[in-house]
């Protein structure tokens, strides 16, 4: 290769550069001298001939630097000296170039911190071969947004539809797990499956062999099991002879078949909280305890539902053939699926949960690019207003002989640099949100971790910085463009003045002036949205953390898991109530209390209630409400006598007797159970919501505890000092008192708020933060405009004050220029916002209010955060605020350059002519 | 590209150096010597641009270059072709030829 030669050889000549230069000195001298001689030998005199051979040869000094010229790499030092002279240029204007790589940077970071967030927790597809062809089947409810399918639905769909390959299915269970039956059983996640739950997600076990079609429907004693990779390496130390041999789960002994690789994951991987330790058949389901007639009742919807398309087989397709059997089923089982469909979601819709997470997710990336779109023109108003200083000394350039390519490359290389340093920016700026967000999830399990991205996309980050630096040269390289295509004399002459007039300038200006007004409506719409989401999400989500209704410090909370080893039913709750009992009486303790959550379903006897109802229900034992000093505003806590084989009593919150039984007493009203038992009101406590975060106060029923039936029991003690002082005693009891039973996790709650509580400020400071700097960046521009418009005019000013103008006319002229973008820019906002409104409500489902089913959160530890806008419409004050502020704040703009304008000296100002 | 000795046409520098190392190495004032001599005074090179334009060919790898002793006993430099510069010259050469009977065809016809 020639070329790559030639490289070598330059860079050859790098090494010996001094030599060369005596070498080629020597070489010269002895041309002249030969020259010299010959012409000594023609008979000229020795003085006469080197003279002559002297001129001959021309300038040595010219024939020396166009040689060491030839081995150089030209454009490396040409670059070089562009960026050293755009990095002294930025250095004389420390201002400028500090605002608009900082507005670079903000807009970068911005950007590629959303997209990084969004592409981790969404758009990523799962690592399965061929995932984009994974299609999730899921159930649609009128009243809720729940997606889970039960097992005689899935049965039917599989059994029915023609458009999958196949349709697999699981559920997550925990369980205590030993890995031989003498072990203590410790607390293990899990997945019931069908059997082709592998070979649907196109996965081959590291050894042994995956389900077979008939293990699925074992429900006897031949029971298998698949665990996972880490599970065999850390309950079975990695042994290749684990085959065959029994793991006891929740009691009962399985058979090991396989063992699946390392790094296998299914359709929910970054959704689920660890990787499951074990997979077992679904039709184990039964002895695994949590939910014995899960293959049976169609009320229990728990299966994730997933399949292949058939090839040449539309997703629509598959839609409608879903949503006929899903009607079908409707119509044979009115009783369990009344109001209920089935249809089809690609991975995507399906990982974003369907509707709201994408729309949050796109709202986010919205505001994103808003900001990054802020931060561009901003820099590009910034270009601009410098154009005309750059113009001049442009033409100064080209006129003492300076090539227009190189005066365009000169430019090309600032804006690189530029856009450089606004990656840079963006890359220390993006830094903060991964930096808290690591702390935070340390804090709260380390285990978690690997769920959240650490760091930037970098691939993101490139793309962002070649948004920024795409608005940067486009600006940046205008000077270059207006200085070679306008005559150099007028330039030089008259800094602009002369130029104006011209019609491409003029263009210029009405840009300008767009830019800046689009810059005030964008930064508009973009706050008003910020702050509209801002004050929802802080009003439900930061109080409900804030003020849960009842005093957090001093609580520590233990979580058993549904699927409690070997324990059933009534057994169980004996279990409970006498660890509660002992718990009690331990030392440090003030009060104990059992709780468990679900939906609950009630009837109450009001003329508002024309139908049954689902509210937030709360099982307790008597210890409930001392322990969490829930206050009651009517009648009394519940009494042990309240706790026979049918109890008759409930305690409500205020909300539900506002919302049935407005302006009454609550004690004494009837409502129905499900179960068709009625029971009366014997209290009613002050309470929004209790352990729902960031729903806003919603109906909630206490009724006396019984038993739990599958559902996570959690029990709470209050302490008399440190609250982590009682873990270990309540440890200790737990093992006293069955030592079979699994370790549970213990907590406590001042700990879970407070993570939750900082979770949910970052993100809000996030959203706020993106607003506020879209504001300040749009201002800056609107400031720099608003002073190089008057800079530019001061010639004018100058002829006007001189021509007897007073300084407050010509203060008011420049206002009202100022105030009419601002008025432009307003009033465009106010369109978008009027847009926006529209959209984000249609999106968001708000007004709507979609929140029908008020589905309790998991209680701490589930993690599940969910949001809802608390607000009905963007609120006016919030705009009214907003509008003022901008208005404030372009006066201000205006006015500081004005009034330096007014102070011109009109001498000074025609003297400049 | 080299600025053009306004008495040559563009790039006949280095075809009339190359042609003129083809018999064998030569240092740079016997260079400009023989083309002057051979043309009869009739192209004139400035002395001065010879070195860059040797130079420019150097770093394209048709000439190389070592140290040697001039026919009156003194340290030069010689230049001598590169397969590469062999392979050029024939190139240049065709090229110049084309080009000249193009010329001339118009002057004569034209």
């Amino acid at each position: 290769m020639p070329a790559w030669n030639e490289i070598l050889r330059r860079a050859a000549f790098l090494r010996r550069r001094s030599q060369f230069d005596r070498e080629l000195d020597d070489e010269i001298r002895f041309h002249i001298e030969c020259r010299a001689e010959e012409l000594q030998a023609e008979g000229m005199p020795v003085r006469e001939a080197l003279e002559r051979a002297r001129r001959e040869f021309g300038s040595r000094a010219r024939s020396a630097e166009d040689s060491r010229a030839a081995w150089r790499f030209q454009w490396v030092e040409d670059l070089w000296r562009d960026v050293t002279h755009g990095a002294r240029a930025f250095a004389k204007s420390p201002g400028f170039t500090a605002i608009a790589i900082l507005s670079l940077g903000i807009g970068v970071a911005a950007n590629y911190v959303m997209f990084t967030v969004v592409d981790f927790s969404l758009l990523r597809p799962p690592r399965i071969p061929h995932a984009n062809e994974i299609v999730a089947l899921v159930s649609t409810a009128k009243d809720s947004n729940a997606s889970a399918v039960s097992y005689p639905d899935y049965a039917a769909a599989r059994d029915r539809s023609e458009s999958f390959q196949a349709l697999a299915a699981f559920t997550a269970v925990s369980a205590g797990f030993a890995a031989h039956p003498a072990e203590t059983p410790r607390m293990k996640d899990g997945k019931l499956v069908t059997s082709n739950f592998f070979s649907v997600l196109g996965a081959q076990p590291e050894i042994g062999r995956t389900f077979s079609a008939e293990e699925e429907r074992v429900r006897g004693n031949d029971l298998v099991t698949i665990l996972s990779h880490s599970c065999w390496q850390d309950s079975f130390g990695g042994d290749s002879g684990v085959l065959g041999k029994r793991a006891r789960i929740n009691g009962t002994d399985f058979t090991i078949a396989g063992v699946m690789p390392a790094r296998f994951t299914d359709v929910d991987d970054s959704l689920s909280d660890d990787e499951p330790s074990f997979y077992l058949p679904i039709g184990a389901a039964p002895r695994v305890g949590n939910a014995p007639d899960l293959l049976e009742n169609r009320e229990r919807r728990s299966l994730t539902v997933f399949g292949r398309l058939k090839p040449g087989v539309p997703l629509p397709r598959a839609r409608a053939e879903v949503a006929t059997i899903g009607g079908s089923l409707e119509k044979d089982h009115p009783e369990t699926n009344r109001d209920r469909g089935m249809t089809v979601r690609s991975i995507i819709e399906f990982r974003s949960g369907g509707g709201p997470g994408i729309t949050l997710a796109s709202l986010a990336m919205t505001l994103a690019v808003m900001v990054l779109l802020v931060a561009c023109a901003n820099v590009a108003g910034l270009l601009t207003s410098r154009a005309p200083a750059r113009a001049q000394e442009m033409a100064m350039r080209l006129a003492i002989g300076a090539g227009r390519q190189r005066l365009i490359r000169q430019l090309l290389t600032e804006s690189l640099l530029l856009a450089a340093g606004g990656g840079v920016a963006g890359i220390l700026i993006g830094y903060i949100p991964f930096a808290l967000g690591k702390r935070l999830v340390m804090e709260f399990d380390p285990k978690l971790v690997a769920l959240f991205p650490l760091s930037g996309d970098m691939r993101l980050l490139a793309f962002s910085t070649a948004v920024a630096l795409f608005s940067v040269v486009l600006f940046g390289i205008m000077p270059a463009f207006q200085a070679t295509h306008t005559d150099l004399v007028s330039v030089m002459k008259g800094a602009g003045t002369v130029a104006r007039r011209r019609g491409w300038v003029r263009k210029l200006f009405r840009g300008r002036n767009l830019l800046v007004a689009g810059q005030v409506a964008i930064s508009l719409l973009l706050l008003t949205i910020t702050s509209f989401v801002y004050a929802g999400v802080y009003k439900t989500l930061v109080t409900s953390i804030r003020n849960p209704g009842f005093q957090v410090d001093g609580l520590v909370g233990v979580d058993f898991d549904p699927a409690i080893t070997h324990l059933k039913d009534l057994r169980a709750a004996q279990f409970f109530k006498e660890l509660a009992g002992r718990v009690r009486s331990a030392k440090g303790v003030k009060g104990a209390a059992l709780i468990y959550q679900d939906v609950a379903v009630i009837r109450p006897e009001s003329p508002a209630a024309r139908d049954d109802v689902k509210v937030s229900g709360v099982w307790v034992d008597e210890g409930f409400f001392d322990t969490f000093g829930i206050p009651l505003i009517e009648g009394r806590a519940f009494r042990a006598t309240d706790f026979g084989p049918s109890p008759a009593v409930a305690i409500v919150n205020d909300v539900l007797v506002r919302r049935y039984w407005p302006g009454q007493n609550g004690v004494g009203k009837q409502i129905r159970l499900k179960a068709g038992q009625w029971v009366s009101i014997i209290g009613v406590a002050r309470i929004n919501a209790f352990m729902a975060f960031g729903t806003g106060p919603m109906d909630t029923i206490f009724l006396p505890y019984g038993t739990p039936k599958g559902r996570e029991v959690m029990l709470t003690a209050r302490s008399t000092g440190d609250p982590r002082g009682l873990v270990e005693p309540i440890r200790a009891l737990i093992h006293d008192l069955d030592p079979d039973q699994a370790m549970p996790d213990a907590h406590t709650w001042q700990n879970t708020y407070g993570v939750f509580l900082r979770g949910a400020m970052l993100s809000l400071d996030t959203l706020g933060a993106m607003g506020v700097l879209g504001l300040l960046l749009a201002l800056v521009g609107l400031y720099g405009l608003l002073a190089y418009e008057v800079g530019s005019r001061t010639r004018e000013i100058g002829i006007r004050m001189a021509l007897g103008a007073r300084a407050g006319a010509v203060v008011r002229m420049v206002l009202r220029y100022g105030v009419a973008l601002a008025v432009c820019g307003v009033g465009a906002g106010a369109a978008l916002d009027w847009g926006a409104e529209r959209l984000m409500f249609a999106l968001l489902g708000v007004g709507s209010n979609a929140s029908g089913d008020p589905k309790p959160p998991e209680p701490n530890g589930g993690g599940q955060m969910s949001i809802q806008i608390g607000t009905e419409h963007f609120g006016h004050e919030a705009f009214t605020i907003l509008v003022v502020a901008v208005f404030v704040i372009t006066l201000v703009a205006a006015y500081l350059p004005a009034r330096r304008a007014a102070r011109v000296d009109p001498n000074v100002a025609l003297r400049a002519e | 590209m080299p600025p053009a000795n306004p008495e040559l046409l563009p790039g006949t520098l280095y075809l009339l150096v190359l042609r003129t190392l083809r018999a064998g190495p030569l240092h740079g004032y016997a260079i400009a010597k023989r083309i002057r001599d051979v043309s009869e005074q009739g192209l004139e090179i400035e002395d001065g641009s010879l070195y860059p334009a040797l130079n420019r060919m150097l770093v394209k790898g048709w000439l190389a270059s070592e140290w040697g002793t001039s026919e009156n006993n003194r340290k030069a430099r010689f230049y001598r072709l590169t397969a590469e510069g062999r392979k050029q010259l024939a190139r240049e050469t065709e090229s110049f030829e084309r080009m000249v009977s193009s010329i001339q065809r118009v002057l004569r016809t034209a």
